[in-house]
């Protein structure tokens, strides 16, 4: 490996490191006179700009064809780990959006570093196949998360947010190397290509595999590791929740799925993990789900969502197959566009009316802003899996990847054993699921769409800047492509696994 | 190999380590506390990546404690940022009165 290749394919990642300083650099040198609003507006910009090189590189990268392998698997750019990247900095670039409209406090640069900080770690958690890398990119995203959760110093609710995240992450973190130290000592590398060709499953493998597994849980929110998530989504400054619900799910999606498919084939392999994840799946729905139906808050429910959303996921990497893989990226990836979205939306509103986020607040929202209204019905719909949206084809990929890894038989009893009996069960408990999320999707839009106060309709979005509504739209547009159209896109991650 | 210390000793005592570091996150009150358990479990990482360096011979391993040990020192510097940041509101550093959430 000489310098000149690792500078060529790190150079989106360059371009962001260079606009994370200029941020922090212009504000520090050129604005400390101006009002805290016009400097985050600048940060902002200067975020996005190097945000858009940084896609514009990847693009170009990806048109030339370009393969990097560095360093034996720590970063592995394929067609694959670009496109994540991409996928990394696009939901990156609509947060800072968000983000600018409003700091929390007056260190508006920092707020946006952070965030791009945060986003470095997710391009190379997605792309790493190395544990080291995958250990120090996961603290990267955590440790700039936890403080971008607590930014709003203002209120206590935020520390206190940022505060169990930070606890329950530093948990979670300590877990994941301490699963690294074993795998690493039951396999001799830190690599999780060579696992392949490496046979003897040792307790000590297991083990560490567990403690990875438990160390990804809590960025996915999976049970038992979810109990963080309805805090910090509430309290924790708008753009920010959307950016924990979106991108680091992302990230954290990519390098899970990226470990279970390398492990070393076979059956022992399988039973290993197979039920400690089928049970995480199912309270996942069942504790989402239910959770989310009892919440009056906006933001808590669609924590809960959430919640139920990791366990959905899990099913494809259940299934064990490579389009089972590729549903569960897909997935995540569809909801991650949509959550953006809506707490792009939430952000949005929430801010002019000064509620904290209850869905009284919302109320009569449809007369007010009927455009950003309809965004987010887009959203929420398709979250709940409403065709012909994202979410429902997301769905639909899912329970039909599980479904054929199950082998048919005409006996109930050997279709309901072992491994069978349990994806049958989870697609069964999954779509039962669904129908019930519908109630709680439907009650959020209840807020938005019905008022009981009969003004004229007045468009009130003046002060939204188009730049924000146009990058809403953006999201919703997607949203509604990938569900109309969504063969390409399966069909490109089917071909990387 | 000529020492007395097999790598099963050295595994022991580390996870040893890392329980009573997970004990004392599960049940103290007291926030800095916390952070130091927390400290606790990634040393008992620490050691147990030197022990496997050291008796696979591929030196992987004492790289990894090198962040490991570096990635520690940040964590505390942001809990602790934090923690100043809760205190300057609550007044307190212990768990029970941190009770605003879940409202």
């Amino acid at each position: 490996m000489d310098y000149l290749t690792l500078l060529e394919a790190t150079l989106p990642d360059l371009i962001v490191v260079v606009a994370l300083f200029a941020a922090l650099g212009v504000d520090y040198g050129l604005c400390q006179g101006k009002s805290p609003h016009e400097r985050g507006r600048i940060a902002g910009e200067v975020s996005s700009i190097g945000l858009l090189l940084a896609l514009c590189c990847l693009a170009f990268q990806w048109m030339q064809g370009s393969v990097f392998e560095i360093a034996e698997g720590q970063l592995n750019l394929d067609a694959t780990g670009l496109a994540a990247k991409a996928i990394v900095y696009g939901l990156t670039l609509a947060v800072i959006r968000f983000a600018t409209r409003h700091c929390p406090t007056t260190h508006a640069s920092e707020y946006h570093a952070l965030i791009l900080l945060s986003a470095l770690g997710m391009g190379f958690l997605a792309t790493t196949e190395n544990l080291l890398l995958a250990f120090v990119a996961l603290e990267l995203v955590s440790l700039s998360l936890y403080a971008l959760v607590a930014f709003k110093t203002s209120s206590p609710q935020s520390a206190e947010a940022g505060l169990k995240y930070f606890a329950f992450g530093g948990v979670a973190s300590a877990f994941f190397v301490f699963g690294v130290s074993y795998l690493y000592g039951a396999t001799g590398s830190l690599d999780i290509g060579t696992w392949s060709d490496w046979s003897d499953r040792s307790t000590l493998f297991a083990l560490g595999l567990v403690f990875v597994l438990v160390g990804l849980g809590f960025k996915v929110a999976v049970v038992p590791f979810h109990l963080w998530a309805p805090d910090v989504y509430q309290s924790a400054p708008t753009p920010v929740a959307a950016w924990v619900a979106s991108g680091s799910k992302v990230a954290s999606v990519f390098f899970l799925v990226k470990l279970i498919a390398a492990l070393p084939p076979g059956p022992e392999t399988a039973t290993m993990i197979f039920a400690p994840l089928a049970t995480a799946a199912i309270f996942s729905m069942l504790i989402g789900n239910l959770g989310a139906l009892r919440q009056s808050n906006l933001k808590r429910l669609l924590a809960y969502a959430s919640i139920a959303n990791g366990g959905y996921l899990l099913i494809g990497l259940l299934a064990g197959s490579p389009d089972g893989y590729a549903a569960s990226i897909f997935y995540v990836v569809v909801y991650a566009l949509a959550n953006v979205g809506a707490f792009g939306v939430i952000g949005l509103l929430s801010d002019r009316m000064k509620g904290d986020g209850r869905l009284e607040d919302f109320s009569g929202s449809w007369r007010r802003h009927p455009g950003l209204s309809f965004a987010f019905l887009l959203f929420l719909l398709s979250s709940a899996g409403i065709p012909p949206l994202a979410g429902f084809v997301g769905k639909y990929y899912l329970f039909y990847s599980a479904f054929d890894q199950v082998e048919m038989s005409y006996v109930l009893g050997e279709l309901l054993s072992g491994r069978n009996g349990w994806l049958v069960f989870l697609v069964c408990l999954a779509l039962v699921m669904s129908v019930i999320s519908l109630y709680y999707y439907v009650l959020a839009l209840k807020a938005f769409l019905v008022s009981e106060d009969e003004s004229p309709h007045l468009d009130d979005d003046e002060g939204i800047s188009p730049g924000i509504k146009l990058c809403v739209f953006a999201l919703a547009l997607l949203v509604l492509i990938l569900g109309v159209y969504p063969g390409p896109f399966m069909a490109f991650l089917q071909a990387a696994f | 190999m000529d020492g007395v210390l097999g790598i099963e000793e050295y595994l022991v005592v580390a996870s040893i380590l890392f329980c009573i570091g997970l004990l004392g996150v599960i049940l103290r009150r007291n926030v800095l506390l916390i952070l130091m358990c927390l400290e606790l479990m990634l040393n008992a990482v620490n050691l147990a990546l030197v022990a496997f360096a050291r008796y696979s011979g591929n030196m992987d391993g004492v790289i990894l404690t090198f962040f490991a040990i570096t990635v520690a020192a940040a964590e505390v510097a942001i809990g602790l940022a934090i923690l100043v940041a809760l205190y300057r509101r609550r007044k307190s550093i212990f768990l029970q009165d941190l009770n605003l959430l879940g409202r």
